[in-house]
């Protein structure tokens, strides 16, 4: 295709991309290197009989004035992004410096909130994505071998979660696991103790976080896989089970691999997804046990009446360039894959 | 090495039958070639012979042993398919190796097994790369190397060359006639091209619609027909056949007299092959206009109507004549085969 012909058949697509994606990310960028100006404070005297008192007050005025000359705050350069509430490394140095062990230091850094955020961010989608993956390629194949009568139904059963509303089938999750509900009540009869909350313990929490967040992606990953294994060429497959090759190993050696590049696409899709944990969050009212990254940026700007965007923004573009470090594996191997087959 | 009786096995599909009551024993060593057109049963057969489709009906014997039941893997088949079937993600070396590897093969001995069977095909330079960066010559090379890797007991072919272009066909099918005579192993061979029947066959089994035609050795299928079908499916132009009726002796329809012939009167078919029949100046069995005439190199191929049907003799190749004009052909009476119209049974010669 000519370089001209090229670009004009990219141009819709390039400036939505601009438009859409690029336009934003450049939006908050500026908005992180900026912190809401600061009230100014007035402090007046006044006499009395009994003397003289100084009381400060806000010069509401003058503060508005403030605003409205610079409305993107004060520019604070990469400030807010080595404060305390990010990647606070002059808090990571104290710590390094002050504590004795590798765990105390890593109790110092979990303590801080990005850090808190960033674990579970990190954990959450390091199990969940290869269940996900896993699990999806299992449910995948079992109804595949259904037979024909039994697979509408097996698949209509299968995508049940990705059609439940997150918020919802999450506070339905939330209901089934509470004293009263079905297995928080059964858990709590069965170790005989009627005090017995999952909601209780931060490990319980984040363990029905991943179960929540399993059960409401593999209908994804199932429906991809299941696609795909339509098109597994049954030559090969036959070839293989005269060959000798058990049921694991078809699938090892000619499923799997012929799925590649599906097992990548989805395995992108997950990351990107499950870095971005939050409605369950939200539903479980988890926030004392299990904060996100997603959930610390909501948090920012929901102060009340002061919002921080800033500190928002630069949350945003360190999730950003954590999933794009995350993700460079795939993306080369990708890349490789294009041009060796570009060749 | 392994006898095959396949004892009146059939296949069916609800009221369609794929094959019906095929009833043969397959010596230990030989080269049987099923051959058929389209839909005529031939690669179902292999493939229950095989254990990927099951049998409707009747007993699949392995050196003795019935293997209706037992699964591909536990028949000590090894098969060779159209599309290669070989796996993309591996290189050659990894795909020739895979059926030692999967059925646990001390692997001390692999890599000498691999390089023997890849010697024996002639792959030893291109065991690095994968199937994508091979032409399909090669690719069906390999293929070949991982069935006999393993040394199995029978060969199954599904139409190994019918991907290849038509001069790697014919060097392919002369490895593969090579082989066969090296390794010693039964092998069934399913294709829809005679001439590939006809180079590499012990015995051929010619099948129409799921029903066996006949069972025989090339020539005696080539020289002896069992019927109009056999006769018109092998040789290269297929025999000439010809509706007429038979009286007192004498076959007759237009343009053809031939007397002579030893059959009840009636309708029948006469047939002869091509390169069995003469051009002669006059006086032929045969005297009808030229339709039309083919240089073939080696000779000239004279073609006439006699009814519906297209006649070709071959004739030398100097010989030159005008479309339309009359000529008359001859054939020894030795060389008619004689069919009965109705059923296309051979009646006689």
């Amino acid at each position: 295709m000519k370089h001209r012909t090229f670009f004009w058949f990219i141009l819709p697509t390039l400036s939505a991309m601009i438009l859409f994606i690029a336009l934003p990310i450049v939006s908050v960028f500026i908005q992180s290197l900026f912190v809401q100006h600061e009230q100014v404070l007035v402090v007046s005297e006044s006499c009395g009989p009994f003397g003289c008192k100084e009381s400060t007050s806000v010069d509401l005025e003058a503060t508005q004035k403030l605003r409205d000359e610079a409305p993107l705050g004060k520019f604070n350069g990469l400030g807010t992004y080595t404060n305390r509430s990010h990647l606070a490394f002059a808090e990571i140095g104290e710590a390094w410096a002050n504590t004795e062990t590798m765990g105390e230091f890593w109790r110092e850094l979990g303590d801080l909130p990005f850090y808190n955020a960033l674990t579970f961010t990190l954990a959450y989608t390091f199990i969940v994505t290869p269940m996900v993956l896993i699990l999806g390629m299992a449910v995948a194949v079992g109804v595949n071998t259904l037979p024909r009568k039994l697979k509408g139904a097996a698949i209509f059963v299968s995508l049940l979660p990705f059609l439940v509303t997150p918020l919802v089938g999450s506070l339905i999750l939330f209901w089934m696991v509470d004293g009263d509900g079905v297995i928080g009540a059964t858990i709590q009869n069965i170790f005989n103790d009627p005090n017995l909350s999952l909601k209780a313990s931060t490990g319980l929490m984040w363990f029905m976080l991943m179960v929540y967040g399993v059960w409401h992606t593999l209908p994804f990953s199932f429906i991809t896989f299941y696609a795909g294994l339509q098109t597994v060429p049954a030559d090969t497959m036959e070839a293989a089970q005269i060959d000798g090759a058990s049921k694991w190993q078809r699938l090892v050696y000619v499923v799997v691999p012929h799925l590649m590049p599906l097992v990548t696409f989805v395995t992108l899709m997950l990351i990107m997804d499950n870095l971005r944990v939050f409605e369950p969050i939200v539903s479980f009212s988890a926030e004392a046990h299990a904060r996100s990254l997603s959930w610390i940026i909501f948090n920012d700007l929901r102060e009340s009446g002061n919002p921080l965007y800033g500190s928002a923004g630069a949350t945003s573009l360190i999730t950003i360039f954590l999933v794009v470090i995350l993700m460079m594996p795939v993306l080369v191997r990708t890349w490789r894959d294009f041009t060796r087959k570009s060749h | 090495m392994a006898e095959i009786q396949l004892r009146n096995i059939g296949k069916r599909w609800g009221s369609f039958i794929g094959v019906d009551n095929f009833d043969l024993k397959i010596a230990d060593k030989e080269f049987l070639v099923l051959l058929g057109p389209s839909g005529c049963g031939k690669t179902t057969t292999m493939r229950m012979i095989a254990g990927l489709e099951d049998a409707s009906e009747g007993d699949i014997l392995i050196d003795g042993l019935r293997v209706n039941e037992m699964e591909p893997k536990d028949r000590d088949v090894a098969m060779v398919f159209q599309s290669y079937a070989l796996y993309p993600n591996m290189n050659v070396y990894e795909n020739i190796r895979f059926p030692l590897k999967v059925r646990g093969v001390d692997p001390n001995i692999h890599d000498e097994k691999v390089r023997r069977a890849s010697a024996m095909v002639e792959l030893d330079d291109f065991l690095h790369r994968k199937p994508a960066e091979l032409s399909g010559g090669q690719r069906q090379r390999v293929a070949l190397a991982r069935a006999i890797v393993r040394e199995p007991n029978v060969f199954l072919m599904d139409e190994p060359l019918s991907n290849l272009d038509a001069k790697l066909r014919v060097s392919t099918r002369a490895q593969i006639k090579n082989l066969s005579h090296e390794l010693a192993v039964t092998t069934i061979y399913v294709t829809h091209d005679q001439i590939e029947a006809m180079t590499l066959a012990d015995r051929v089994v010619i099948m129409k619609q799921g029903v066996v035609q006949q069972v025989g050795s090339p020539v005696e299928i080539y020289d002896s027909p069992a019927n109009a079908f056999v006769a018109s499916f092998i040789g290269n132009p297929a025999m000439n056949l010809m509706d007429g009726d038979m009286s007192g002796g004498t076959f007759r329809a237009q343009h053809v007299d031939v007397p002579g012939l030893s059959a009840p009167d009636g309708k029948v078919t006469l047939g002869f092959r091509a390169e069995d029949a003469n051009v002669v100046e006059i006086g032929g069995q045969i005297n009808a206009p030229i339709y039309t005439m083919e240089l073939l190199g080696d000779a000239t191929m004279v073609s006439v109507r006699i009814g519906g049907a297209l006649v070709s003799v071959k004739a030398d190749k100097s010989y030159r004549a005008e479309i339309g004009e009359i000529v008359s052909i001859n054939v020894a009476p030795e060389h008619f085969h004689l069919f009965d119209q109705k059923s296309g049974a051979r009646i006689g010669n």
